[in-house]
């Protein structure tokens, strides 16, 4: 019997900052949402966790999930009320961190039109 | 969808399609040469929906095989808002998805399109194309499909000229 490497995606999320003072609680929610909905033994088998590396503004949190439990964990994401974006998704921290810098340039050329509610047509 | 800025460049104009509320009153808009579509949310009574709706906003449960056969011919998108999920517990949000599967049936019976919307009031509520699939996946419907027949069905609302002609 073969034991096939396991594989996993860092999840890079964007964040208010307000919430960045408290970042636990993006889990905690995460996890109620993903138990409520996919139960235990799923979430168990997810192995979401909150991945610390330098040189990363507040803003941003990256998560690492098992990749058979992205969808899972992505769905479960943008069902909690908090103040959340996903930015992108990379199979290597290496490539998310080039996303995330990406992302930010863009955030900071354009701080302005982010900030507002969009409004209906 | 349903995203306007002042400043968006002309030719981003053809990428965007508007989303504008069906009062029944005459609408004057300034949103000059944009493609756009009138949505209503629906209030559980086919009687209050105009004939001009491209979109019914669906917001609560009922049993949508009455209306649904109802309007058939008339190609109307049935929009459901994932921000909505947010503040639903999660016997609610499985209750959706169940729901969900068997109005995307009735959509294909009776010649409707599904819409899945973000429905974003602000950056924080919008979502992904990667998370719509991933939605798309536990409703069991192929994301291909889904969005090449939302594709057509923009191109068969647009063949009806509805620009704005201000």
């Amino acid at each position: 019997m073969t034991l096939s490497k396991k594989k996993y995606r860092y999840i890079g999320i964007y964040i208010s900052g307000r919430l960045s003072s408290n970042k636990s609680v993006i889990l905690e929610e995460l996890s109620g949402r993903y138990l409520g909905l996919f139960g235990s033994i799923d979430y168990s088998k997810a192995n979401i966790r909150i991945i610390r590396i330098n040189n990363i503004p507040d803003t941003i949190v990256i998560l690492k999930c098992r990749l058979e439990s992205l969808t899972n964990t992505l769905i479960s994401m943008n069902l909690i009320d908090l103040e959340l974006m996903v930015v992108s998704i990379s199979g290597t921290l290496k490539q998310l961190k080039k996303k995330i810098l990406a992302f930010l340039d863009y955030v900071s050329e354009n701080q302005k039109d982010l900030i507002f509610n969009f409004k209906d047509s | 969808m349903g995203i306007y800025d002042d400043n968006t460049p002309a030719m981003d104009k053809d990428s965007l399609v508007l989303r504008i509320e069906n009062t029944k009153q005459d609408i004057i808009t300034i949103k000059k040469n944009y493609f756009y579509l009138y949505y209503q949310d629906f209030l559980e009574n086919p009687n209050n929906t105009y004939g001009n709706t491209d979109i019914l906003t669906i917001n609560d449960f009922f049993n949508p095989k009455n209306l649904l056969s109802k309007l058939s011919g008339k190609n109307i998108g049935f929009e459901f808002l994932v921000s909505k999920l947010r503040y639903l517990d999660s016997l609610q949000v499985g209750k959706w998805f169940s729901y969900m599967k068997y109005f995307y049936g009735l959509c294909k019976r009776y010649g409707h399109q599904l819409i899945l919307s973000s429905g974003a009031k602000n950056i924080y509520e919008l979502i992904s194309l990667r998370t719509i699939n991933s939605i798309l996946d536990k409703l069991e419907v192929s994301s291909i499909e889904y969005w090449y027949n939302l594709n057509q069905w923009l191109s068969c609302k647009k063949r009806g000229m509805i620009y704005d002609p201000l």
